[in-house]
């Protein structure tokens, strides 16, 4: 949590106090944790929508009128993400030293002109020989408009 | 394709920009097999450049370019699962990023990661880790910000699963 954010958590939070008459006490059982309450069970954010009450701090949503935990980091609690995102954070650095220093000794450069030519060529091939057809057809019906007629007198004699 | 000059400075600029992201995109999604990691990298620097005259700048470039190549990712790896498993060789992305005292480093990252099988539940840890705020994840996986906060607990408790089975 950021300072800004604490210092949001000291403004919004009550002051605690006794609880007096049988109203507080229905309302104090009846309503959610105070917003300000960090997840007692030590599992950092919760997700929402499941049969537990949250708040909508707990939960990390944007409300103008509570506190927000918009970012994420609040998973930073936890152990196995803390973990890998050190580790995450090493591999950045390390790109990113990588980057800096050699630019432009990175093994991986753009090729567009050689992305997989075989399949232009297929696809080329296809479309050739779908040309090569239809202008047969063509040429046969202009050379022998008789052709049909041709074949079935043949067959008649 | 015509290639106007400008466009064409403006697409390499931004591949510069980016492509310390477009790295790790390529290292989280190809096991770190040498060749796989070259043939995303060109088939999302591809798509990027066709996509690149589409680009209106409404969005933040990085969050642009991370989205384009976590799709193309999740195609490659749908149409990887398609084809015969190869045996990994020793030769692998250490040679690329080659420092021993990194080694462990990586070996140790994706160790956990690479056991994550649901290509959803990947694109969205890398988004995390890779510190991208909760809107940037809702905006680029195309759903609410309380739906990937559901989705990230049960990664969590995936991995914590998975931690734990590997302990015992």
């Amino acid at each position: 949590m950021t300072n800004k954010s604490i210092q949001k958590v000291n403004k919004v939070s009550p002051p605690k106090r006794e609880v007096n008459t049988t109203e507080e006490k229905l309302n104090k059982m009846n309503t959610t944790r105070p917003l300000s309450l960090p997840d007692t069970q030590g599992n950092g954010l919760r997700p929402c929508g499941t049969n537990t009450k949250l708040s909508a701090a707990q939960c990390g949503e944007e409300d103008n009128n509570t506190i927000t935990l918009s970012h994420i980091d609040a998973f930073e609690e936890d152990d196995i993400f803390s973990e890998l995102r050190s580790l995450w954070d090493e591999q950045t650095r390390h790109i990113d030293h990588i980057l800096a220093t050699h630019p432009e000794a990175y093994p991986v450069r753009l090729n567009l002109r050689h992305r997989r030519p075989w399949r232009r060529l297929i696809m080329a091939e296809y479309l050739i020989l779908a040309l090569l057809n239809i202008a047969a057809g063509i040429y046969t019906l202009f050379a022998f408009p008789s052709f049909p007629t041709i074949t079935f007198q043949t067959n008649i004699s | 394709m015509k290639v106007d000059a400008r466009q064409h400075t403006g697409f390499l600029k931004m591949l510069r920009e980016c492509e310390g992201t477009l790295i790790k995109v390529c290292l989280y999604f190809t096991n770190r097999r040498r060749d796989d990691f070259r043939d995303l990298y060109q088939e999302i620097a591809c798509t990027l450049w066709k996509a690149w005259p589409t680009f209106r700048g409404e969005s933040d470039l990085n969050t642009w370019v991370t989205r384009i190549a976590l799709n193309v990712s999740g195609q490659e790896i749908r149409k990887r699962k398609r084809l015969p498993q190869f045996v990994e060789l020793d030769e692998s992305f250490y040679d690329i990023l080659a420092d021993e005292a990194t080694d462990l480093c990586y070996h140790r990252l994706y160790d956990l990661i690479d056991r994550l099988d649901d290509d959803g539940e990947r694109k969205l840890l890398f988004l995390y880790l890779d510190r991208k705020r909760l809107r940037e994840i809702a905006e680029i996986t195309g759903s609410t910000e309380t739906a990937v906060k559901q989705k990230l607990y049960r990664i969590k408790q995936k991995l914590n699963d998975l931690k734990t089975a590997e302990d015992d």
